[in-house]
C-alpha cells in the first residue's frame, strides 16, 4: 500500500502540475476540429488539417489530454477511422458533420446503435438501430474499430449481422475486406 | 413514502447519454405491484445537491442513483434488487461495485473488489440478456464498506453532504460512510455477468478528485483502513 500511496501522491501531484497545459491542449483540439469540420476556405472540410490532430495526440501537447481525459480517447479513434478510409478512397466518417460536437453526436449515436443491435432489448429497439445505421451508414472502418475498442465485445453473430445490414451498402470489396478483418479479431 | 415504488435518480450534462440510459431503464421489468419513476437533473450545482433535490421530490421507497453513462443489462434488476433489499431490513444501500475496506489513501479502487463491471478488456463477450438469472440464495451478496457511485440504490433516504462536496466527486464515498455510520448494511450483489455498462470514456476526469479525497481523508479519518463491520459495529 505504501508504493500505491505513493504513487497515487505522485500522480496528483503531476495532474495539479498538468491541468493547465492539458485543459489548453484540450481546448486546442476542439478548436481544430471545429475549424478542420467547418473550414469556409476548403470545400467544406480540411482532413488534412483534421488529421493533423493525430500526431498532435500521439507525439506533442495532446499526449496530456489523452492520458487525463478520457474522451480523447474517442477523439483519437474517429480520427484513425477517418485516416483508413481516406487512405482506402471511402466516404469519410466526418462527411456531413460541421463541428466536433456533431462528429462525436454521429460517432455515439452510432456506438449506441450497435449496441442495440448487440444486446437486443426488444425487436422496436433493433429496428431504431437498423433504421439509424441503415440511414447513417458507415464504413468498415468505423464497424470494426468502435467493435473493437468501445465496450462492444463482438463474436461473429454481431458482425454477421452488420454485413448483412450493409451488404447493399458496402462494395464487395469492402465485404471482403471486412471478413478478413473480423477473422483476426 | 411509496413502498412499491422505485425512482431513478440521475444528474445529467449529456442528453445522448441520458436517452440512451433511459432507453435501457425502459425495458426493465417491472416487479408485479410496482411502478417506476424517473427524475432526472440537468443544472445541478453538485452531485450531492442534484441528488438531494431528487430524492425529497421523490415519494419512492426505492431510489435508485445513476450516472448518465450507465446501460442496465440485467432487466430484471429491479426484482433482483427487491430480493436483497428484503433478505435484511438492516440493507440500506445497494451497489454493483464494492470495497470491503475503506482505502487508507481514500482511493476507492485501490482496495480489493466485490461485485462485477465490463471492463475495456475483451475478457468474455456479452451474455444473452436471458442469461441474467440471480437467486438470492445460490449467488448472494457481499457486504462493503464503500461502493462506486456509478450506481447506488437505497431502501432509505439519507441527506447526501452538500456542506463539504460541492463537485462531482467522492459522493459514493462519503454516502457509504453516511449509511454504515446510520447502522445500515452496504450489499453488492454477486453478478455471474455485469448488471451494468458503465461506460465512462475508459477513466473518469480526475481533476478536482484529489481536493475531495483530502476531506474525506480528514473527515472520516478514524474510518480509513477499516473493515465495513468494524464500522458498523462502531456506532
Amino acid at each position: 500500500m505504501n508504493k500505491l500511496n505513493a504513487e497515487a501522491e505522485e500522480y496528483f501531484e503531476e495532474l495539479r502540475r498538468n491541468r493547465k497545459a492539458t485543459e489548453a491542449a484540450s481546448l486546442f483540439i476542439s478548436n481544430i476540429l471545429d475549424q478542420a469540420l467547418n473550414d469556409d476556405e476548403g470545400n467544406g472540410q480540411n482532413i488534412p488539417l483534421l488529421l493533423s490532430l493525430i500526431t498532435y495526440i500521439e507525439f506533442e501537447d495532446g499526449e496530456m489530454p489523452y492520458k487525463y481525459i478520457g474522451e480523447t480517447h474517442r477523439i483519437l479513434r474517429i480520427l484513425y477511422i477517418i485516416r483508413m478510409e481516406q487512405k482506402y478512397q471511402m466516404s469519410l466518417f466526418c462527411t456531413g458533420c460541421g463541428s466536433g460536437a456533431a462528429l462525436m453526436e454521429k460517432y455515439m449515436l452510432t456506438l449506441f446503435a450497435l449496441r442495440r443491435l448487440l444486446f437486443h432489448l426488444s425487436d422496436a429497439s433493433v429496428e431504431d438501430a437498423v433504421f439509424y445505421l441503415k440511414q447513417n451508414p458507415v464504413s468498415v472502418f468505423a464497424v470494426y474499430m468502435m467493435a473493437q475498442d468501445d465496450l462492444i465485445r463482438p463474436d461473429q453473430t454481431f458482425y454477421q449481422e452488420i454485413a448483412r445490414l450493409y451488404s447493399t451498402y458496402w462494395s464487395d470489396s469492402e465485404q471482403e475486406l471486412f471478413h478478413s478483418l473480423i477473422q483476426t479479431s | 413514502m411509496n413502498p412499491h415504488k422505485f425512482c431513478f435518480i440521475i444528474c445529467a450534462n449529456n442528453d445522448l447519454l441520458l436517452e440512451e440510459s433511459i432507453h435501457y431503464t425502459n425495458h426493465l421489468e417491472v416487479p408485479d405491484g410496482y411502478e417506476i419513476d424517473l427524475l432526472t437533473i440537468s443544472d445541478a450545482a453538485s452531485m450531492t445537491e442534484g441528488y438531494n433535490e431528487a430524492m425529497n421530490a421523490s415519494d419512492a421507497k426505492y431510489k435508485i442513483y445513476l450516472h448518465q453513462d450507465v446501460f442496465i443489462l440485467n432487466r430484471n434488476l429491479l426484482s433482483d434488487l427487491l430480493a436483497i433489499f428484503q433478505s435484511d431490513s438492516q440493507i440500506g444501500l445497494i451497489g454493483m461495485i464494492g470495497y470491503d475496506r475503506v482505502s487508507p489513501n481514500g482511493i476507492m479502487w485501490h482496495g480489493k473488489r466485490d461485485g462485477n463491471l465490463y471492463l475495456t478488456n475483451k475478457k468474455y463477450v456479452y451474455p444473452d440478456r436471458k442469461e441474467y438469472v440471480y437467486s438470492l440464495t445460490e449467488d448472494g451478496y457481499s457486504l462493503a464498506a464503500e461502493i462506486d457511485g456509478f450506481f447506488m440504490a437505497t431502501s432509505r433516504d439519507l441527506p447526501w453532504n452538500t456542506t463539504e462536496l460541492t463537485g462531482w466527486d467522492f459522493y459514493d464515498a462519503f454516502q457509504s460512510m453516511n449509511f454504515l455510520q446510520h447502522g445500515y448494511k452496504i450489499a453488492v450483489p454477486l453478478q455471474r455477468y455485469p448488471w451494468c455498462m458503465h461506460d465512462d470514456n475508459k477513466f473518469p476526469n480526475l481533476f478536482d478528485y484529489d481536493h475531495y479525497r483530502q476531506i474525506f481523508m480528514q473527515t472520516y479519518k478514524k474510518c480509513l483502513g477499516k473493515h465495513y463491520s468494524e464500522i458498523l459495529t462502531s456506532q
